[in-house]
């Protein structure tokens, strides 16, 4: 990597960009090969790749020419998205070295999603990498960077809590059933009525492949239009109380007035189902199901208020282990702009010996002007002891260098090192970067 | 060599009880090895003590019972592979046997040799069975724990440490089926024992009353749980509680031995 090497960031994103305007730019998985070659025919990348997804379109790229790479990104934006420039400078950000690799770390640790700590978002992260790299659009930049966020993205998910626990209330009643039952192969669930609130929740159960799926509607026709859809059984909803006791999980989404599940009923089926446990999920308002339901031994309900609520509580938890997560984004970044530095630290010795033998050759060439007479004997002879001191001299050091940088050596020793010998210090510059690193919109 | 064919049974016994309330045959062919060698060993017995002498004791006749059992058992499982008859001959196969083994005779019966055997394997048993019924008592906490967060409608930050409720009662079944095995078994060989040692098989001596009648104790109260979750479906909360009172028994047994 040359010194002149920046790391930019162009994108839109859910942070400032409405819906209408993020649609029109998203690129589809299937089209984003074809996006990079366009992107690549405005000015060539040397390295690039798009990730676009429902919350984010962003262009990464490692250039060495800072100008025309952001011009590029946006004539691409604008021609081939067919955007108004005028829109889309009031939307479109900027950012350049440090700030691109902690912007992606916060991306693919999900720190930056809509919902934070929604899983899809690495999975989507790796697959444009995927793309890019598979049609050489990734270099040793890029390389290093996205490998690092995966890394990154992988201890947020190990030391916080920032994906467990569901934030919606679809997903808050598919794990409270899954605290139940575990697994749902064996099991056979009961929709009763298909409200709005239910279709999510509904759609989240059947995903899990239950045993058996019956569907009650007041319109029977309406539950066998549903049981056909969802590959299930229509059952009369006027015989609910026969049917119940088959069941053990019951979403109940009517917009009947009144309770149409009660503890007589409930009762009367876990004796017929000997005891084994039931989980009520009522998502309807007004209620259907009675709550002194929840009063029975073995018997577990939870209405819309509580799914509400427990989906609010654990975004909350998400929200406090963010700021742990920031805190290992934050160490992560250093930590990458360490390891680069010390990277580019490789050269050292040679810079080292190089000084060494111009002072040496210097030193020598003046020394022999003031005696002409001296034969070529002589003169070799000075020469290879001036050399074999420079040798003896450097050994150490270079030995005590080597250590030290094999030991994962920080900027500051490398900065000491060049201190000692003299040595231009390039380590206090941040890699990435070529001059000013401030994140700007497009103007 | 009494002492390896009464192990060998022991072996079978467990694994025809397992196979038979399980359902998996997996280990089968292992508890069936064990089985023919304890048998052709048990065969090899009974035929020197036949031969070599005139008299028989009683203990000879008990053991000859036993085998015949097996034999038939043996021969039913050729023809038909069935195994639920040998989970009721193999285990009774068992007792017979070991009963036998009290008495003194030529087969060995009635030795220090056989009491200390028979002793140790009560012991070891009965470890096993006080581990599961520790196990089963961590389970059934963890349940009721979990249920009740559940029942609270406002789970916790448990809701996601423990395992689910059905997982726990799977659990908890299955440690019920083997520490009460276990016990059984350890039972079987104490009264053994005591036979063999005193000459009967309980004890009225004050001390060993005192060390005895918990565990029994403890055999009644989980052997009724086992009942109960077999035959009345006790499932769940119901269930977990009640194993915290059958653990009571359990502290009394080790405390007993103090």
């Amino acid at each position: 990597m040359t010194e002149k090497n920046s790391l930019i960031l162009v994108g839109i994103s859910h942070h400032r960009t409405p819906i209408d305007i993020r649609e029109r730019l998203f690129i589809s998985e299937s089209s984003l090969l074809e996006s990079l070659k366009k992107l690549n025919t405005f000015n060539s990348l040397e390295e690039c790749l798009i990730l676009s997804t429902c919350n984010r379109v962003e262009v990464y790229a490692s250039t060495q020419n800072y100008e025309k790479c952001v011009s590029a990104i946006h004539d691409f934006f604008v021609e081939v998205q067919n955007i108004d420039p005028g829109v889309l400078k009031k939307h479109l950000y900027v950012l350049r070295g440090e700030q691109v690799i902690e912007h992606l770390y916060k991306v693919s640790g999900s720190l930056d999603s809509m919902v934070i700590g929604e899983p899809q978002i690495l999975g989507q992260v790796r697959n444009s990498f995927r793309i890019a790299s598979e049609n050489q659009f990734i270099g040793k930049n890029l390389l290093s960077l996205f490998s690092s966020a995966f890394r990154v993205a992988k201890k947020i998910r190990e030391l916080t809590k920032i994906g467990t626990e569901p934030v919606s209330v679809s997903s808050v009643a598919l794990d409270l059933a899954k605290k139940i039952f575990r697994t749902f192969e064996d099991k056979t669930v009961l929709f009763v009525g298909s409200g709005e609130m239910a279709e999510s929740a509904m759609q989240t159960i059947i995903s899990q492949k239950p045993q058996k799926i019956l569907i009650a509607n007041r319109t029977y026709a309406h539950a066998q239009a549903l049981a056909s859809k969802y590959s299930g059984w229509a059952v009369d909803f006027e015989n609910l109380e026969d049917e119940i006791n088959e069941a053990d999980i019951i979403l109940t989404s009517t917009s009947f007035s009144g309770f149409i599940i009660d503890s007589s009923m409930v009762t009367l089926a876990l004796e017929i189902r000997k005891d084994r446990p039931m989980l009520f999920l009522d998502v309807s308002v007004p209620r259907n199901i009675d709550p002194l339901v929840n009063e029975i031994e073995n018997i577990f309900l939870f209405d819309v208020d509580d799914l509400q609520k427990i989906a609010s509580d654990n975004m909350k938890g998400r929200e406090e282990e963010s700021l742990e997560a920031n805190s290992i984004v934050n160490r992560e970044v250093q930590s990458f702009l360490n390891s680069k530095i010390v990277e580019n630290s490789s050269d050292i010795f040679i810079e080292i010996r190089r000084l060494a033998e111009e002072f040496r050759s210097e030193e020598v060439k003046r020394t022999l002007s003031s005696f002409p007479e001296l034969d070529e004997r002589v003169i070799d002879g000075i020469d290879m002891m001036t050399r074999a001191i420079i040798k003896k001299i450097l050994h150490n050091p270079s030995v005590a260098i080597k250590e030290i940088l094999e030991e994962g050596a920080d900027g500051e020793s490398i900065h000491l090192v060049r201190r000692l010998f003299g040595l231009e210090d390039t380590s206090s510059k941040k890699p990435f970067l070529s001059s000013e690193e401030e994140s700007e919109s497009i103007s | 060599m009494l002492a390896l064919v009464i192990f060998l049974y022991l072996v079978s016994s467990i694994g025809h009880l397992y196979v038979m309330l399980t359902g998996k045959r997996r280990l089968f062919s292992f508890v069936l090895v064990c089985l023919i060698s304890g048998f052709i060993i048990h065969g090899i017995l009974l035929t020197s003590v036949l031969s070599l002498f005139e008299t028989k004791e009683i203990g000879f006749w008990f053991s000859g019972v036993s085998w015949v059992i097996l034999l038939f058992y043996l021969l039913l499982y050729a023809k038909y592979k069935e195994i639920a008859f040998g989970s009721f001959a193999v285990p009774v196969a068992f007792i017979i046997e070991g009963y036998a083994s009290t008495f003194p005779g030529l087969l060995g019966g009635g030795s220090s040799e056989i009491e200390g055997y028979l002793l140790k394997g009560h012991a070891y048993l009965a470890v096993l069975g006080m581990a599961a019924f520790f196990l089963l008592l961590f389970t059934s906490v963890m349940y009721i724990i979990q249920s009740s967060q559940l029942k609270s409608r406002r789970p916790g930050a448990w809701l996601h440490r423990l395992p689910a409720l059905n997982v726990l009662d799977d659990l908890g079944h299955k440690i019920l089926y083997f520490g009460f095995t276990f016990l059984t078994f350890s039972l079987l060989l104490g009264s053994m024992w005591a036979r063999s040692k005193h000459g009967t098989f309980w004890s009225l001596d004050p001390l060993s009353l005192i060390r005895t009648w918990p565990l029994v104790l403890t055999w009644l109260a989980y052997g009724l749980l086992l009942v109960c979750r077999i035959t009345r479906s006790w499932k769940g909360m119901w269930s977990a509680i009640f194993s915290m009172f059958c653990f009571v028994c359990v502290i009394f047994s080790l405390l007993s031995h103090f």
